[in-house]
């Protein structure tokens, strides 16, 4: 008699696992058909640095709060002496050093940097690239 | 024309003519399921399948067949070559010729054999003879275990199904295939043979080597399955031959238990179809659902379970049948 | 006897890591079986050190990655100690919530993880989607969906956005739905329990003598939990349960975990509840931060058993040494004796089944 019961429970278990794929199988998928369909990702999702610009100049003092506390020195910061102060010259982020913490943004006084959302940054031609290294 | 021609020219030319139908629609049968099954796993586990190629993804096999077809072959060092070649042509001949007895409609037959059904159960049991020489031919220590196993497997499911087509047999009283679709005009099998169903679906199963049996493929997580040194069209060929093999386990079982070819309003031919299709996708659902067992269980439940559950069946369809 | 050497090796097509067996098999049976480790050493200790302390958070991260929340919360509770800071209530609160939900995206890849192991397909893909909600949660609170980098010295980074509880719980409401399902799929199927029962028995003096914890100790009949034993944060005003089993099987360390996401969903609906709605989230250390000389150890319980870390400091603003004591370690220990006499197909089982994953191992 026991066989018989433990044959009859297997039986009934493999059918009620089958019941739930087939019938996950008539609902909507969860995927997105990318690239044709994007999702917004949110306003403080952390995928690159971008300076930030105020009348044409950037907010940017120089302090080098962000370069002292970054933990993998992936930011640089240039300076030069005009009028006796020290003014930016050049500011270099490394995309490929940076582990994406954002302790730099937190501890920025000014908010002349932060985080935009531009993740697709592969391209076919090598111009590209250097002119996105230009810009930030 | 055809009149002057020798009646043996009119067959050979018949036959010839049959064969490259046959080999035509299976080919064509076994891509259009490979497309099927990658579309319907994807939306058992809430995704797409194949969208990109061509529009929903139609024309996802043919760019695969294309792949395969403009690769280089490549023969092992201390292969034989002979052996080598000849495995996969052999599997795919001994599935293609057990097409030729099968009734796709109440008449429809390319060969009605008096030994039906035994004709196609030796054939299929030749398939293990190509596994093992492929395995031979390949020249791999792992290979070689993975076959051996293989081949365990397909011997002993050989065993329950020859017991439940036994009890299809008593009940129809004739072994030729168009007897057996007659003799269910009545009542269909599957009813009065709900047991018999049963085991002859599940060792179908293992026959093909799909999950919940397949450890002798996906052995290739640790050691290598019988066709890992093939590559280019003869992996298609072994490929096509697997698919192959679904479709013609799943005719047999709409021949000899749901009464292929009959049905109200349609034509014979596409009820046929239908029943076939319906045992295709559940062989299907199976691979996506369960996960997989270990030699030594699948061997146990074969001989522990599955025989003595046969031999019962059996004895109980002959004891009724003297009854009634 | 004749045997031959088997090399399981770095690449697995599961998602445990890079580890290497050597295996010495006759026939289908293991003679012996030995690890080879070392693949993913990152030398995260001594990076530690000559970070300040703000600074070191994000590299306990990739600890463990599954859980990233689980493996800061100690290094902030050791500084925390030592500096002698208070954390405000709804900073601990905050902190409760996110970390069981990191435990609950563990658990759930794990739950994946298994299956592909023993074969089907499906529960991987059903696991992922489940962990895909969370993580979404998690982007629009934290702003990254995996190395949150959330945790700080004195509470933690954000408050929670606005519609944060409604979130959390549509998200609750339908795992519960799933889960049904899942049992529905796996638990109770035939096939799984054939493979899982009465494989990789962990005896109760094997565990105890490697030092095993976590949910593979409470299968094996010891009900030991850090949350409840040594409590940290604010665990003793919470109420829930603590599964264990007696055979210490692969079937029984599943069920374990199953129910450690019900104990878990009920934690979360607690906090939820009794979360003050207004309160600062954190209490900011000075900008020139000292910590007192002194040495301590903080053991929490992460997701696969106890992390704990040891913390020295001479007083300057870096850390003189940081020791990282991962559960994945001792428990790959008793893999060698648990392998022997058993086939290759089980013992994948097995592995896939204490829930090890490489990082931790390696550091």
């Amino acid at each position: 008699m026991n066989i018989i019961k433990k044959t009859i429970n297997g039986l009934v278990s493999l059918i009620e696992g089958l019941k739930v794929t087939i019938s996950n199988g008539f609902q909507k998928p969860f995927t997105l058909m990318y690239p044709k369909k994007k999702e917004e990702l949110p306003k403080i999702s952390r995928q690159c640095l971008q300076m930030n610009y105020k009348e044409g100049e950037s907010k940017c003092v120089a302090c080098k709060i962000c370069e002292k506390s970054c933990p993998q020195h992936a930011i640089k910061i240039e300076t030069e002496k005009i009028n006796g102060k020290e003014v930016l010259k050049k500011y270099t982020f490394y995309p490929e050093k940076c582990m994406y913490c954002g302790i730099c943004t937190e501890k920025c006084p000014f908010d002349a940097i932060s985080w935009n959302q531009n993740f697709d940054m592969a391209s076919k031609t090598k111009d590209q690239t250097i002119n996105y290294k230009r810009n930030s | 024309m055809f009149e002057s021609l020798s009646p043996l020219t009119i067959d050979i030319l018949q036959s010839l003519l049959y064969a490259v139908i046959i080999f035509t629609a299976l080919m064509v049968a076994a891509l259009i399921l490979v497309y099927l099954e990658r579309k319907v796993a994807g939306h058992m586990q809430s995704r797409f399948g194949p969208m990109h190629v061509g529009p929903h993804g139609l024309l996802q096999s043919l760019a695969d067949a294309i792949k395969l077809l403009t690769k280089q072959p490549q023969f092992p060092k201390n292969a034989d070559k002979i052996v080598f070649i000849l495995a996969p042509i052999l599997i795919t001949l001994t599935v293609l010729l057990a097409f030729v007895a099968i009734p796709f409609d109440e008449t429809t037959i390319i060969a009605d054999l008096d030994v039906g059904i035994i004709y196609i159960l030796a054939l299929s049991s030749l398939v293990v003879v190509s596994l093992v020489s492929a395995a031979y031919g390949s020249s791999n220590k792992y290979s070689f275990l993975g076959a051996m196993r293989s081949a365990a497997q397909m011997l002993s499911y050989e065993v329950p199904i020859l017991f439940s087509i036994a009890g299809v047999l008593i009940l129809s009283e004739s072994a030729r295939m168009t007897a057996i679709v007659e003799a269910q005009s009545g009542l269909w099998f599957i009813i009065l043979q709900p047991i018999g169903f049963l085991i002859y679906f599940i060792s179908a199963v293992a026959e093909t080597n799909r999950t919940p049996f397949d450890l002798p493929e996906a052995e290739s997580e640790l050691v290598a399955g019988y066709h890992t040194e093939y590559s280019g069209m003869q992996f298609a060929l072994f490929f096509a031959a697997e698919y192959a093999n679904i479709v013609l386990v799943s005719a047999i079982a709409t021949v000899l238990f749901l009464g292929g070819g009959t049905g109200p309003l349609l034509p014979g031919a596409v009820w046929f179809l239908i029943k076939t299709f319906i045992f295709v996708l559940l062989i299907f659902s199976f691979r996506w659902t369960f996960p997989r067992l270990r030699i030594d269980q699948v061997i146990s439940f074969c001989w522990k379970f599955l025989v003595p559950l046969a031999l019962i069946n059996l004895s109980l369809t002959a004891i009724f049948k003297v009854i009634f | 006897m004749k045997t031959y050497t088997l090399n399981i090796g770095p690449q697995h097509p599961s998602t445990h890591g890079v580890l290497r067996f050597v295996a010495e098999i006759n026939g289908e049976e293991i003679q012996n079986l030995k690890c080879d480790i070392g693949f993913l050493h990152r030398s995260i200790e001594k990076i530690l050190e000559n970070k300040e302390y703000y600074q070191g958070i994000p590299y306990t991260d990739r600890v463990d990655y599954l859980a990233p929340i689980n493996s800061n919360f100690p290094l902030v509770l050791a500084i925390e100690k030592l500096a002698n800071i208070e954390v405000p209530e709804k900073a601990e609160y905050i902190r409760v919530i996110t970390s069981e939900l990191n435990r609950i995206a563990s658990h759930l890849l794990w739950f994946g993880a298994f299956n592909l192991d023993l074969g089907s397909f499906t529960p991987f893909m059903y696991g992922m989607r489940e962990r895909e909600k969370i993580l979404s949660i998690f982007e629009k609170l934290t702003g990254a969906r995996m190395l949150y980098n959330y945790l700080r010295i004195g509470g933690v980074a954000k408050d929670l956005y606005e519609k944060f509880e409604d979130d959390v719980l549509r998200f609750l409401t339908d795992l519960d739905n799933k889960l049904v399902q899942y049992n529905k799929l796996v638990t109770k199927n035939i096939i799984f329990k054939a493979r899982t029962q009465g494989v990789g028995k962990l005896s109760k003096d094997l565990a105890l003598k490697y030092g095993v914890t976590g949910p593979s100790l409470r299968a094996s009949g010891v009900n030991y939990d850090i949350r409840k034993k040594i409590p940290y944060s604010i665990y003793s005003k919470l109420e829930f349960d603590v599964p264990t089993y007696q055979k210490g099987d692969a079937y029984s360390r599943f069920r374990v975990r199953i129910n450690e996401i019900n104990e878990s969903m009920k934690i979360i609906r607690q906090c939820l509840i009794q979360i003050p709605k207004k309160g600062d989230f954190i209490n900011k250390p000075p900008v020139v931060f000292k910590v007192s000389p002194g040495e301590t150890y903080i053991p929490t319980e992460a997701p696969r058993g106890e992390l704990g870390i040891y913390l020295v400091s001479d007083g300057t603003e870096k850390p003189y040494r940081v020791k990282i004591r991962s559960a994945g370690f001792n428990t790959l220990n008793c893999l060698e004796e648990l392998a022997i006499g058993q086939k290759i197909a089980d013992l994948i089982a097995t592995f896939g089944s204490l829930d090890i994953i490489l990082p931790e191992v390696d550091r």
